[in-house]
């Protein structure tokens, strides 16, 4: 057998190979994939396909002539390459190839107004510090459906307002009608004239609260608040009560970042998921978003985008070659 | 999970998918012999699909292309447009192919018509993305070419024997399948790994399905390579080729088969 045979029948053991760790991945789990394939021996198996890759060149005329396959292995090239440099284990390497010092992954948790520049690594390292701070402007939560006040009797009819202030609307059976009349962000009491009253406070913290009048078929109207953060109470002497519903179908989760330089405002946009800021060879994505007694916590995810724009360029060259490759056969009419 | 026991869907839906399943039955059994008739059956059950498909879309007010019920739906909708494709790839428009195509039509059909659940869900954010579409149709119109060259490659053992110019068909066929397949096959991983890189922050991230779908990918590879180290070992390349086909069952129906590893980034279909 020649050289070129030999080869031919090492690039099918090695193709083979990497189906098997695949396989073999699949049935790990993403995170331990993950470890799987960053581990030393696969670091190996990764050098051994780029070098078959670059051999092929020397070996194979056609893949230095026919110029569709040289972009179809030339792009798994690339592809290749951009993996290991962004890689978890490649990212250091480069780093320190480099002079500098960076990181693959991690999160960044911010509070309303809140700034940082430390990034906990979610390889669980420690820390990473970016070279400019990042501050959560605002946070907050789009929905399919709208939150509603629900309102309960006694006898167990119920009506739903919309949560916002709005016109009077009639409830069923002839009770009469009720209305949202105002909206609290921060709901305090305070004393006035010797009388607690509500008031919207200004300073921080956040008390969502509703004021509604509720006016019973010839009576006078009664006003009542219901809280966001309180189930539903009875109220003395009434045959109602009522309870705030949140929105359950979330259709985005959206933060306002500010990257923040020597001071300055440098950059300002808002992310959402499918929607990351980039700045400084970093994405940043919306990941996770809760709620605390503070208000919005919102969870961004940082991650390198090194190499990345290699391995699309790579995807690209490999797609075009296939499309002049197959497609010039397919016309021609010849399946060799 | 969506996928419940095996249920009718006794609604507008349900009727226009098996009107079209009924549609393929009937080119199936007038393909060979009444073949002009088949044709225009064959169209006709297109117009059905479509108007399924349509139907969809209009219900749940975005491209139908977000659960395993839908993924089906558009498969169905693809075999009349891809039979037509076909003739010209293979160059020959023998009856038997309209047959072959009919019975895939019935295959893909079926998990739409009568296992997967069809409830309209709201889009979770992830799958907000202009790009998810294109990635999961060019998947999509992959896997019905490898189906068909799975075909001609289940043909070619079956048929194999001295008829040199009957192997010959088969394998070219196939290879001939293949060469539409991959490149579509390519673009699915490529416009999954841009989605990927926007919506998590990572354009491959190990999951069990991006694996699978990595496994189907490479052994379309060796297929490929091994033409060229054997280019008239016809059992081989047959072989290889079916178990592309059989990769890409798994891959499609990974989270569905495997309750057990859960947590993966392509659970949408659950
Ligand atoms: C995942 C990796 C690879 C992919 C996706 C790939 C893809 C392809 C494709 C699509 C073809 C064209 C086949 C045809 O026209 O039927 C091809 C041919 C070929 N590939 Fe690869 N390849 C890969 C790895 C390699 C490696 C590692 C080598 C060698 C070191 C190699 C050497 C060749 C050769 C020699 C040909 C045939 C060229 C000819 O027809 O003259 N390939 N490859």
């Amino acid at each position: 057998m020649s050289f070129r045979q030999h080869l031919n029948i090492a690039v099918l053991w090695v193709l083979t190979a990497f189906t098997v760790f695949s396989v073999r991945g699949a049935f790990m789990g993403a995170e331990r994939a993950k470890v799987f394939f960053n581990s030393m021996p696969m670091v190996l198996f990764w050098c051994l396909l780029l070098l078959l890759f670059i051999i092929g060149f020397f070996v194979y005329a056609s893949l230095r002539k026919r110029w569709p396959l040289t972009a179809i292995h030339a792009g798994c090239i690339l592809v290749l390459a951009g993996g290991m440099v962004g890689s978890e284990k490649g990212h250091p390497l480069v780093d320190r190839f480099l002079g500098k010092s960076s990181f693959t992954k991690g999160t960044l948790e911010l509070r309303q107004g809140q700034s940082s520049n430390h990034v906990e690594l979610d390889s669980g390292t420690g820390n990473g510090e970016l070279l400019f701070t990042v501050r959560l402007k605002d946070a907050f939560i789009e929905y399919y459906d709208k939150p509603a006040i629900h309102i309960q009797f006694s006898d167990h009819t119920h009506f739903s307002v919309p949560a916002e202030v709005g016109k009077e609307m009639a409830l069923p059976d002839n009770r009469g009608t009720v209305q949202v009349t105002k909206v609290y962000r921060n709901f305090k009491l305070k004393q006035v004239d010797g009388r607690m009253t509500p008031y919207e406070a200004d300073e921080s913290g956040s008390n969502p609260a509703y004021e509604l009048v509720l006016v019973p078929d010839g009576k006078p109207p009664e006003t009542f608040f219901v809280f966001e953060r309180m189930p539903m109470h009875t109220m003395g002497g009434r045959d109602y009560r009522a309870e705030y519903v949140a929105p359950r179908m979330v259709k985005d989760y959206k933060s306002t970042l500010q990257v923040i330089e020597e001071g300055g405002v440098v950059k300002e946009a808002t992310i959402e998921v499918n929607k990351p800021l980039y700045y400084g060879g970093y994405h940043f994505y919306q990941s996770t978003f809760a709620y605390d007694q503070t208000g919005p916590v919102s969870g961004i995810s940082v991650s390198s985008s090194r190499g990345v724009w290699v391995v699309f360029v790579g995807y690209g060259v490999i797609f075009a070659g296939l499309v002049m490759q197959f497609g010039s056969k397919l016309l021609k009419g010849v399946a060799r | 999970m969506m996928m419940g026991e095996m249920r009718i869907k006794a609604d507008i839906q349900g009727l226009l998918i098996y009107l079209t399943m009924a549609g393929y039955l009937l080119v199936f059994l007038s393909a060979v012999k009444f073949s002009k008739l088949a044709k225009v059956l064959f169209a006709g059950s297109f117009v059905l699909s479509l108007a399924a498909l349509v139907y969809r879309w209009v219900v749940v007010g975005h491209l139908p292309m977000q659960n395993m019920f839908e993924v089906f739906l558009f498969l169905g909708f693809t075999i009349w447009p891809i039979h037509l494709l076909s003739k010209k790839i293979l160059r020959n428009d023998k009856s038997a192919y309209m047959m072959i195509d009919a019975v895939l039509g019935l295959v893909v059909l079926f998990p739409a018509g009568y296992v997967f659940n069809h409830q309209p869900q709201y889009l979770p954010p992830a799958l907000q993305y202009w790009l998810f579409g294109p990635h999961v149709a060019a998947y999509m119109l992959a896997y019905i070419f490898m189906a068909k060259a799975a075909v001609f490659a289940a043909g070619g053992l079956i048929l194999y024997h001295d008829d040199r110019a009957l192997n010959n068909t088969m394998a070219d066929s196939g290879y001939r399948l293949v060469a539409v397949g991959f490149p579509l096959l390519t673009l699915g991983l490529f416009l999954g790994s841009i989605w990927g890189k926007y919506a998590w922050g990572d354009w491959w991230g190990w999951d069990p399905k991006e694996l699978w779908s990595l496994v189907c990918w490479l052994v379309y590879a060796i297929y490929l390579h091994t033409r060229y180290a054997w280019p008239k070992r016809y059992q081989i390349h047959h072989v290889l080729n079916i178990l592309g086909l059989v990769c890409i069952v798994i891959t499609l129906l990974w989270v569905n088969l495997s309750k057990i590893f859960s947590g993966g980034l392509h659970n949408y279909a659950s």
